[in-house]
């Protein structure tokens, strides 16, 4: 039975508050992220990132990193799971 | 199993459960409500604790281990450092053990089955490779003694690891040669601690920076390099309006998003922008008189101290000649003149007459102290520190106003954080320490959100480097080498024969490298580093390896540069394949157990370490040894007395080998193994060793008797691997962690009424003198009492001219972690920053022909490399600057840098020489 390796990371994202919507709409677009939960005071968003492998997280984190109005983003948990294809 | 079940039960798939699961489980760890009793999505996982290896500081991580492999990291939500975060450097700790390349076998050069320096690396087995090694070292020994073998060793070595290497070294072969990595990273933090306050290591903490209201970062791109703290940083700043974040840098960067005011300054002048900011606090009567009259005193130094280069210029390169003439007599600029108090229209010629005794230093009343700033004037210190061409001077005169402001308000606190910066600087002491001088003016330094704090690059070099002593010139808890009292302290630990040990300073790790050119050292061992990557002006090293003869053994996880140049190489064990423990940035201790197996025939460093010292006898290393140089009381000039006859006296045998008398000793054999601590979980240095003992408590448990009573105290090594405990900060009396040192109310070796006493006992007897120097021999005591030092402007020893007119900068990127020998194995990674870049101004770039994403060539007076320029991104340098990053072997930037250190601290300069970039 083939496998394949599934990686899923849970990251903080904090943003500058006046910008929450923009950056919750921002994730939103990226490939294997969810956004499950935001706090609008501290303009903090709880995001899953669903990825290949662990190369392909460290880059999709830094992606996040990156987007405009995002102050911080965080790894909280990762895990490396094989499924069975 | 019960994943399955579970799963299905809920009608998800696999994949779903897995997302939900990491979804509530992050929401948990951030203690958003309602996520609590998440089911935890890596199920049939195991965790553990321990701490991250990346960085300084100390993120805790709870790592899940499932069928003998790491599978799952998450942030330890009960450590205080880090509160659940981590950077994307957190996932490497799993990701880093399994990279295709990891060394498994001892690889030895050979040509027709033997070692050859021109053969082929060949797979041996552990007992040859140390044959070799051992043949090598007693070769060595017997022509140059001790000082002609060295290690290198790291501020990654965990605490066991670095305690072993320097007993080893000092205790067993008598050489000092023993000199870390961290030596680059923040030896100028330390002999700003020494010099300041008689002891090394912050007095606060980071639970600073959510006690402050001001921030201040100085030559720290801490958003990239120490991103947990920038992420509290972040936070405390958006939930507090009144709280103001400066970022002081020589180009723009991300840790200036959130600050409110970015300066951008020019290389060095940050000696200058300090004078100002406390002549700013003289001028406006700012100074807390009760703290300064009751708890410091005002010293100075000399100033013609040279830049810590070669003061022999037999090895080098024609074109470097000019700048190394510099180390022995120097025109000042016209800016030193002003800053120095010499006539700035004849500038003096100055002969570097302290370049050896750069350190010494002595009392300056406060008026001499006053007169010393006067040149420090807004109108000066702006023209000369305004670091980027198109800012209005109007405008870097009012950031600086700012800045000295805020310094200057007796109703803000204030925390001052530096990195490489300010310690990779050729006046790195000098700038620490007039760090402290405007937190001591002020009173801002030793109580709850008052800080200046030197940021750590590696997860050890406070812990190992530091607190062990793993340098040339130290022994454990702060004792040095060079002093008699110390010396005999850690004779009667270690149970040595009286002059053992050996008085004389070893070579610090740019010195090593020099005495490898010079002939002077022929036996190296390099472990937990890359040398020959990370040391400055490298292409006389990289020469050296290859053409001179001396045998280079490289302990690590992966093939590095300094492997290519080895004769040996042997293969480690990986951070979470081993028992360890590791001090961070703010004096907290941690601690992890071994959780996965090391994979093939790699070993830890202990059992390396341990396993070379059987290899020798004690009537092979305690007899009479020349020492070079050595001239100390009691001593025989040049040599170190022969200890055997003592040695029997004791009770030891001459033929006893180096791991009776130094590891395995009774003691540590009480120390047994299996050990309940360990619930089970297995040592691959027990394993590998046959052990009924466990060597790392054992080597822990005796190390604690050096610090404690003596204001470096650490618990035992079991309460570190308690449930309860994530680390405690030292001194850690009657079980207590201490958050602010020096400061009565949370400090239990503040012993009299005062609310502040500086106990810190190194240096703290000084003469009386004047600006130009000391008035007498008479040292006075200065018990209790810190230093504010005056440091002057001076210039480095290399400057933008004609023929190299740009200035470049080197460091780290957020991607790479120091050489990249680590983060370079994860192939996603590598192929996000596929090669290092010049990050340019576009100006810049045009007029030398050159674009954005096109290749050229650094070159300096020592080398050059070719690299691809960058003239957008996240590094906005300022016309006139370059920053190149050094993780790349194939960009080997330190082929380009300047090997200038601190005078004090023997540490290299990385952040500036004069390049020239033209089109490849």
């Amino acid at each position: 039975m083939a496998s394949s390796q599934f990686t899923c990371s849970g990251i903080a994202v904090i943003a500058w508050p006046e910008r929450l919507a923009e950056v919750r709409e921002a994730l939103g677009r990226l490939e294997g992220v969810e956004v499950h939960h935001e706090d609008a005071a501290s303009g903090r968003l709880v995001v899953t990132q669903v990825a290949g492998s662990v190369d392909e997280q460290m880059d999709g984190l830094r992606r996040i990193q990156r987007l405009d109005g995002v102050l911080a983003a965080d790894l909280v948990y990762h895990v490396s799971e094989e499924l069975e294809a | 199993m019960s994943a399955t079940r579970e799963h299905d039960r809920k009608g998800l798939t696999r994949r779903e459960f897995v997302v939900a699961g990491v979804a509530a489980a992050t929401a948990a760890t951030l203690r958003l409500p309602g996520y609590a009793d998440a089911p935890d999505p890596a199920q049939g996982a195991t965790w553990e604790k321990g701490v991250c290896r990346f960085c300084g500081v100390g993120c805790g991580v709870l790592v899940g281990v499932r069928n003998g492999r790491l599978v799952a990291i998450k942030g330890d939500p009960d450590n205080p450092v880090n509160r659940g975060l981590l950077c994307v450097k957190g996932y490497a700790n799993a990701q880093i053990h399994y990279g295709a390349d990891r060394l498994v076998k001892p690889l030895l050069r050979m040509k027709d089955g033997r070692w050859h320096p021109e053969g082929k690396f060949r797979p041996v087995s552990w007992e040859r490779a140390f044959d070799e090694m051992e043949r090598q070292f007693k070769r060595v020994y017997g022509e140059l003694g001790p000082t002609g073998v060295a290690i290198m060793g790291s501020g990654q070595y965990t605490i066991p690891e670095g305690y072993a290497s320097a007993k080893l070294v000092k205790a067993g072969w008598r050489s000092n040669n023993i000199d870390p990595n961290a030596r680059h990273c923040m030896a100028s933090a330390v002999a700003g601690f020494i010099q300041t306050f008689g002891i090394d290591e912050p007095a606060g903490c980071y639970d600073d920076i959510e006690l402050t209201d001001t921030i201040v970062t100085w030559g720290s791109n801490m958003a990239e390099m120490h991103p947990m703290l920038w992420s509290r940083v972040t936070a405390h700043r958006l939930a507090h309006d009144h709280v103001r974040v400066f970022n002081l840098t020589t180009f723009g960067n991300r840790t200036s998003e959130i600050a409110d005011v970015e300066i951008v300054f020019k290389p060095q002048t940050d000696l200058a922008i300090w004078n100002y900011i406390a002549r700013e606090i003289v001028r406006r009567d700012a100074i807390d008189r009760e703290f300064v009259e009751n708890h410091c005193v005002f010293a100075t130094g000399p100033t013609d101290i040279g830049y810590g280069m070669r003061g022999d210029a037999s090895k080098a390169f024609e074109g470097e000649q000019d700048t190394l003439a510099r180390e022995h007599r120097v025109r000042l600029t016209r800016e030193e003149a002003i800053a120095q108090g010499f006539d700035p229209d004849n500038p003096p010629v100055v002969e570097q007459k302290h370049r050896n005794s750069a350190g010494a230093h002595w009392m300056i009343t406060f008026d001499e102290f006053k007169r010393a700033l006067e040149p420090y004037t807004l109108e000066f210190v702006a023209a000369l520190a305004k670091g980027d061409p198109d800012e209005s001077l109007e405008s870097f005169k009012g950031k600086l106003q700012a800045l000295a402001d805020h310094y200057a308000d007796r109703a803000r606190k204030i925390v001052s954080f530096w990195t490489m910066g300010f310690n990779q600087h050729s006046r790195g002491t000098w700038v620490n320490e007039q760090a402290y001088m405007v937190h001591l003016l002020t009173g801002k330094y030793a109580r709850p959100g008052c800080n200046a704090f030197s940021l750590t690059g590696q997860p050890s070099a406070c812990g190992t480097a530091r607190e062990v002593g793993t340098f040339a010139h130290r022994l454990p808890a702060d004792m040095v080498v060079a002093n008699p009292e110390h010396r005999k302290r850690a004779e009667q630990i270690w149970r040595l024969p009286e002059k053992t040990l050996n008085p004389k300073v070893g070579s610090h790790i740019t010195k090593m490298m020099r005495d490898l050119e010079d002939g002077k050292i022929r036996w190296l061992w390099v472990q937990v580093t890359n040398p020959f990557q990370s040391t400055a002006n490298a292409n006389h090293w990289l020469r050296a390896a290859k053409e001179r003869d001396a045998f280079i053994v490289v302990s690590d996880v992966y093939p590095t540069l300094s492997c290519k140049v080895a004769d040996l190489i042997l293969p480690a064990a990986m951070h979470w394949e081993k028992w360890g423990l590791y001090g961070n940035t703010e004096r907290r201790t941690q601690a992890w157990r071994q959780v996965v197996d090391p994979p093939g025939e790699a070993r830890s460093d202990v059992w390396q370490v341990l396993e070379f010292s059987k290899r020798f006898r004690l009537h092979e290393v305690w007899g009479r040894q020349p020492v070079p140089g050595l001239d100390a009381p009691g001593f025989e000039p040049g040599y170190l007395p022969d200890v055997l006859e003592q040695a029997k006296a004791m009770g030891y045998d001459p033929d006893a080998t180096l791991y009776d008398v130094l590891f395995a000793t009774p003691e540590a054999k009480t120390y047994r193994w299996p050990d309940p601590v360990a619930r089970g979980h297995r040592n691959c240095t027990v394993d590998a060793g046959g052990l009924d003992w466990f060597p790392e408590k054992a080597l822990f448990q005796e190390y604690v008797r050096f610090g404690r009573g003596h204001a470096h105290d650490l618990a035992d090594f079991d309460v570190y691997y308690r449930d309860d405990v994530r680390g405690l900060r030292w001194p850690v009396v009657d079980g207590k962690e201490t958050r602010w040192r020096f400061n009565r109310e949370h400090d239990p070796y503040v012993k009299g009424d005062a609310p502040y006493e500086f106990y810190g006992p190194a240096l703290k007897a000084i003469p009386r003198g004047n600006l130009r120097g000391p008035a007498g021999p008479e040292k006075i005591p200065l018990p209790g009492k810190a230093k504010i030092f005056y440091r002057p402007y001076a210039a480095p020893a290399e400057m933008p001219d004609e023929r190299y007119d740009l200035w470049l900068c080197t460091g780290r990127v957020l991607e790479h972690w120091h050489s990249g020998s680590m983060t370079r194995r994860v192939p996603e990674l590598h192929g996000a920053f596929p090669a290092a870049v010049i990050w340019m101004h576009p100006e810049d770039a045009r007029a030398r022909g050159l674009g954005d994403r096109r290749p050229a060539w650094v070159e300096s007076r020592r080398g050059k490399v070719r690299a691809i320029v960058r003239t957008g991104g996240r590094n906005r340098v300022p016309r006139g600057l370059i920053f190149v990053p050094w993780f790349d072997e194939n960009v080997l930037i330190n082929k380009v840098t300047l090997d200038t250190t601190c005078p004090i601290s023997k540490e290299t300069d990385f952040k500036k020489c004069a390049v020239r970039v033209v089109p490849a």
